[in-house]
């Protein structure tokens, strides 16, 4: 089955990282599938904000280690796209999806 | 802010308020900035939230409490403005907020009515002439008497009979077992008081001293004592004593045996009695010219009155009526519901808001105040009468309602006084002495 334009963008990244560079070089962050690749990933935010996107950088953040009292665990890798996007697009989020 | 009055109505009044949009925006934003100052949200740290994304996840409940906030303000300023006072709850229909809009609310209440007050001059209100029957006074001094009996044994006889006051000890049991608190030693009984369980007294009666009787008995279905309302209970008494009242004979001894230096002859008991009978009475008949003229002021100056405070004053005298009965179940013992006495409270709680509204307004037309020598004097007086030293008096009508409560008081009566003294009445008589024999 083909992957929707949601399965692989997954949910907007907000940090003070994030708004920094949104305001710096109109680059927006997300959180993506791990298996998108760039591609893929300048297709769906293209079709699903309707805006033009100019780079795609992708980010594997590694799997962490976490405790929780006598509690140890591992938390998933998982992957970020940092997208430049064309200079005037915007993409707003609403509710924070 | 802009307010309009849109609707005037006897004491109704429905304002309109208008809050221009940049103000709105402006509060909104302060709230959020001020919010956002200790705010902390994954990802970001304390404080550093940007604004877009704090707007954008509490803005609305933000804009709410803005929005209330201004309302508060812009209400005040508006009543101000119009020079309106409410007496009665203020309800507000919200408006929709929208941007770039004003904010427009209405408030809507009842206000303390305009009494353009005409007649109150030479309202004429006589009053009643005190006096004391001689007949009050034996009775007052029966009462005293009754009060000063004395317990003497009973000689010549060693059976219980009706009017004998009997020293038992009774042990109460239901079933056998043995009630809580149902045992008594040294109990004084009043045969024929009626005021025993019924039966008791009976039971009693016909006893012989050191005698023991048993019996049983049926408390009555409403009896106060819920748990054995309707139950039967077994008693075994021992009457003890006989003794019986002895009321005291009324002679000069009497007199003296009451302890009051200033009293020495029943002449002298009978005089006291009647001048306090006089005074209460004289008291009494003041207090009803005072209500007679309130009435016929109220007569004679209709004004619309708020329902509002006629329903507050409702309440008060509802609320000082159960104090009175004791919480919970003295009105239903009476056989009353509370809806039903407001509805009976509703004619004198409306007379009693006209009577005030309209005193009120011949004060502010005659110009009668009440200085902070008026209210001086009347603590020291009070303060005497009491026997109370006059700084605890004044501490406890230092400031705030009490103090408000005691103006309004003092204000009332000069009002009251005021106007009884332009009613062109003759100058008052003193009370003739009744005709009572000495």
């Amino acid at each position: 089955m083909k992957k929707s334009e949601s399965d692989i963008v997954l949910r907007p990244f907000q940090t003070e990282k994030s708004t920094f560079l949104q305001e710096k070089g109109n680059q927006v962050v997300f959180r993506v599938a791990q298996s998108a690749n760039k591609i893929e990933i300048r297709k769906a935010i293209e079709k699903l904000f309707g805006v033009k996107v100019v780079a795609v950088r992708t980010v594997r953040c590694p799997a962490r280690w976490r405790r929780v009292g006598r509690n140890q665990g591992l938390r998933p890798s998982w992957k970020k796209a940092i997208v430049r996007l064309r200079e005037g697009d915007k993409i707003e989020f609403m509710g924070g999806v | 802010m802009k307010a309009t009055i849109e609707k005037a109505e006897g004491v109704h009044r429905e304002v309109r308020v208008e809050i221009p949009w940049s103000t709105v925006k402006d509060e909104m934003d302060r709230a959020l900035r001020e919010l956002a100052k200790g705010l902390a949200l994954p990802g970001f740290r304390k404080g550093k939230v940007p604004l877009p994304v704090v707007r954008q996840r509490y803005g609305r409940q933000v804009s709410e409490d803005a929005v209330a906030h201004l309302m508060q303000d812009a209400l005040e300023a508006a009543l101000v403005q119009n020079k309106l006072r409410p007496v009665s709850r203020v309800e507000i229909s919200r408006g929709d907020l929208q941007e770039g809009q004003p904010y427009a609310f209405t408030a809507r209440f009842e206000v303390r009515p305009d009494i353009e007050i005409k007649e109150y001059k030479g309202l004429q209100e006589e009053k009643g002439v005190a006096q004391v029957k001689p007949e009050d006074v034996d009775r007052e001094i029966d009462r005293l008497r009754e009060e000063h009996a004395s317990l003497v044994p009973v000689e010549g006889r060693d059976t219980a009979a009706k009017d004998d006051v009997a020293v038992i000890d009774y042990r109460a049991s239901r079933n056998g077992r043995p009630l809580k608190g149902g045992e008594r030693q040294g109990y004084l009984l009043h045969i024929g008081a009626g005021k025993a369980l019924p039966g008791f007294e009976e039971h009693v009666g016909g006893m012989r001293v050191g005698e023991e009787r048993e019996f049983d008995l049926e408390f009555p279905r409403d009896a106060s004592d819920s748990e054995l309302a309707g139950q039967v209970v077994h008693f075994s008494v021992r009457l003890v004593a006989l003794k019986r009242r002895e009321i005291p004979a009324l002679t000069d001894e009497f007199v003296l045996d009451l302890g009051d230096a200033a009293l020495a002859t029943v002449a002298d008991l009978r005089g006291r009695i009647e001048k306090t009978l006089l005074a209460r009475e004289d008291a009494r008949l003041a207090e009803e010219q005072r209500e007679k003229l309130i009435g016929k002021l109220i007569e004679r100056n209709p004004f619309p009155v708020p329902p509002s405070m006629v329903e507050r004053q409702q309440q008060a005298y509802l609320a000082e009526m159960e104090a009175l009965l004791g919480q919970g179940g003295g009105l239903e013992r009476l056989g009353m519901t509370r809806e039903k006495l407001l509805g009976d409270l509703r004619e004198r709680a409306e007379r009693s808001v006209r009577g005030n509204l309209l005193l009120l307004a011949v004060a502010e037309k005659e110009k009668i105040t009440v200085e902070d020598a008026d209210v001086e004097e009347h603590l020291a007086q009070l303060a005497e009468r009491l026997g109370q030293n006059l700084a605890q008096v004044k501490a406890r009508f230092a400031e705030g309602d009490a103090r408000e409560e005691l103006r309004y008081r003092l204000l009332r009566d000069k009002v009251l006084e005021y106007l009884l003294h332009s009613s062109n009445m003759p100058p008052q008589a003193p009370p003739p002495a009744a005709g009572a024999p000495a």
